[in-house]
């Protein structure tokens, strides 16, 4: 793994021109390019706005918007880094098997791009959070460790699904099915409290109520992650990082001829 | 002279499966109930050689022996299931035309593209566009997108940038059987340049010529195995010896079976038609394996149902990828045919000596009617047969031209 590792240090351009393609191509033939990108997640920002403080009422949340921005953002990166990056080495298989280079550069792109969407939606959102919750700078510092904690989780992930991918077609339909079940178990739209006391346990197994909370502490109430709460989520991304990428460089031996 | 070689390979195995039927989804692999059915057989099987920094190795064998997949394995586009590949240095590899490109791309911009897939920066990249675009002659496309270009175009593109990134090895498959004449002499110049360079080359070949003139060395792979490994001249004789047999036995086989036919002739409502064909030797044996010198006799039958006045009978002879490589008539060749009654009878076109490089042709057939303006009978493509290297050691263009060598001194 060392040895792949240091050999990935080489292929910084092609990962570069990955990026600009993955970005690129969402963006390409119109000038409201970035603001297409932004329209998916808006619009799931106000329905389930309407739906959880207008009809269902979800209470003891302050303000719902910001609420649900704070958990939403992190899992919107994560779900679509998912599902985009699951596919690419299914989408470029010409080239697999034709030209070699570190084929993890592909799903790592992918991630990359989707978390830079995440950025630009953060900035977005960012006067709004502002306006109404105020911001604590320190605060938000804390949440630079915990952002690379999630890229590294989200980038193992899709690592490891792109390459589960070739050889099971049907993964990215279970993907879809296997997130929105996620998107539930994870306390996004509701907050913990509403939570049985006895089901909290469980929640908190689940990385993405750490990492929806993390970010829900410093954007809603302006408070600093804890040294213990940034090295649990730091944790997470190393471990799964390496256990993700271990699997991945032992199935992408095969995936020339899988393919 | 001991160097660190470039290559190693040690007692390489790939497996590869043939389904019959084939597994995808995660639900039928979990629920087991049908398994994916299938074979394996060893493409590469127990291959084992290394090669020296400067040291050029041709690999032949016939199709399906394993050696595409031995040069996909040294690029690491396939990994091995057992043994071991050790390749040192930057590895560049050209294993089909346009791999790694986007259509969509300009040359340029696919230069970097492309630059960047064998590990280069931008930086590396920029100064050597302007001598990868010259190289590969596409100054004035340089700016297009590349699938507007031809197959040679994409060739040239690509040997070039492969050539150009600076790599220790260059592994090239077949490749260069599409760019003109003149571009595949630039590039065996620069293969030249590289090897004194004093770096490594692996060529895959079916072009024996090339493999004896430019490789140091040769591998005869044979089912995925090694037959025979060294000097290119003797391991390539005796290929070529084993598969003429083979050939000229297949041959005899087909005779008595009576001749391979690609076509059968169709009855028409014509007073004429062509009833068949047949390939002759010197001895008036029907085969369909000349080798070249040696005569051959073309014969086509006809069978006429009323008399015809003064036809005429064309053959075209056309290279396996169409080319036309010559094309008579019996009018052209002074043959008065005169009256056919009715019945059969046969006209012959004589070739002596066959000049044909070795290869497998085509014969297309022809019958006109006396004005030589309508065609009463045609057959395509009729029959197919193959020249080995008789009386003539040229195997590259297109036939045979009789000539002498000679030599004078100032």
């Amino acid at each position: 793994m060392i040895v792949a590792l240091r050999e990935l240090t080489d292929y910084g351009y092609l990962f570069r021109t990955f990026l600009r393609r993955d970005l690129s191509s969402r963006y390409k033939g119109s000038a409201l390019g970035i603001l297409w990108s932004l329209l998916n997640p808006l619009a799931q920002l106000a329905t389930y706005s309407f739906v959880f403080s207008y009809v269902i009422r979800i209470k003891n949340v302050g303000n719902y918007p910001v609420f649900f921005v704070g958990g939403f953002v992190p899992w919107f990166f994560f779900s679509s880094a998912l599902i985009l990056g699951a596919s690419t080495l299914v989408q470029h298989s010409a080239l697999i098997e034709k030209v070699y280079f570190p084929r993890v550069v592909l799903p790592l792109s992918m991630t990359s791009a989707n978390l830079i969407n995440m950025l630009i939606a953060l900035l977005v959102a960012f006067p709004y959070i502002w306006w109404t919750q105020g911001v604590a700078p320190l605060a938000l510092l804390t949440l630079i460790p915990a952002t690379v904690a999630l890229f590294l989780f989200a980038a193992a992930l899709a690592s490891l699904l792109s390459v589960v991918m070739v050889y099971f077609r049907d993964t990215e339909f279970l993907i879809g099915i296997g997130l929105n079940v996620w998107f539930y178990a994870t306390p996004i739209v509701y907050p913990m409290s509403a939570v049985p006391e006895r089901l909290r346990p469980w929640m908190d197994a689940n990385p993405m109520t750490l990492f929806a909370n993390a970010y829900r502490q410093v954007l809603l109430d302006g408070h600093a992650v804890s040294f213990r709460g940034l090295a649990i989520l730091l944790a997470i991304g190393l471990v799964s990082s390496v256990a993700c990428y271990a699997v991945f460089l032992r199935l992408e031996g095969r995936i020339a001829e899988e393919l | 002279m001991t160097t660190e070689p470039t290559i190693v390979v040690e007692h390489v195995r790939k497996r590869f499966r043939l389904y019959h039927r084939r597994e995808t989804t995660l639900k039928a692999a979990l629920l087991r109930r049908n398994r994916a059915q299938f074979e394996e057989f060893w493409a590469v099987d127990d291959v084992s050689f290394s090669v020296q920094p400067g040291e050029t190795l041709g690999i032949f064998g016939r199709n399906g022996s394993g050696k595409s997949t031995m040069l996909k394995m040294l690029a690491r586009i396939l990994r091995p299931d057992a043994g071991e590949i050790a390749v040192n240095g930057r590895v560049s590899a050209l294993l089909e035309v346009g791999a790694g490109f986007h259509p969509e791309y300009t040359a340029v911009e696919n230069i970097f593209l492309s630059g960047a897939i064998y590990g280069l920066s931008k930086d590396e990249l920029r100064p050597r566009v302007d001598e990868i675009i010259a190289f590969a002659q596409l100054e004035r496309f340089a700016d297009n997108p590349v699938k507007t270009y031809s197959s040679g175009m994409y060739a040239r593109l690509g040997f070039s940038i492969a050539v150009n990134v600076d790599p220790d090895v260059l592994l090239i498959d077949e490749v260069l059987s599409v760019g003109d004449e003149s571009f595949r002499a630039r590039c065996y110049e620069r293969m030249l340049e590289f090897r004194d360079a004093g770096k490594t080359l692996v060529l895959v070949s079916h072009d024996l010529g090339a493999i004896e003139s430019f490789c140091d060395r040769a591998i005869w792979l044979d089912g995925g195995k090694v037959r025979a490994i060294g000097k290119p001249e003797a391991i390539v004789k005796e290929y070529v010896d084993l598969v003429t047999a083979e050939d000229e036995a297949w041959s005899r086989g087909q005779v008595g079976k009576g001749l391979v036919q690609l076509h059968q002739p169709v009855n028409r409502t014509v007073p004429i038609v062509l009833s068949g064909m047949a390939l002759e030797g010197d001895d008036g044996s029907e085969r369909d394996l000349f080798h070249n010198g040696e005569p051959m006799r073309i014969r086509a039958r006809y069978e006429a149902s009323n008399p015809v006045h003064a036809p005429s009978v064309e053959m075209t002879i056309t290279r396996h990828d169409g080319a036309a490589v010559a094309t008579s008539s019996s009018r052209i060749g002074g043959l008065e045919v005169g009256d056919i009654l009715e019945g059969t009878g046969s006209i012959d076109w004589v070739l002596d000596p066959l000049l044909l490089v070795p290869g497998s042709y085509y014969v297309s057939v022809k019958l006109f009617d006396q004005t030589g303006l309508h065609v009463l009978d045609e057959q395509e493509r009729w029959f197919r047969f193959q020249v080995r290297a008789g009386a003539y050691r040229e195997t590259q263009g297109v036939v045979v031209l009789p000539a002498v060598w000679e030599q004078s001194r100032d």
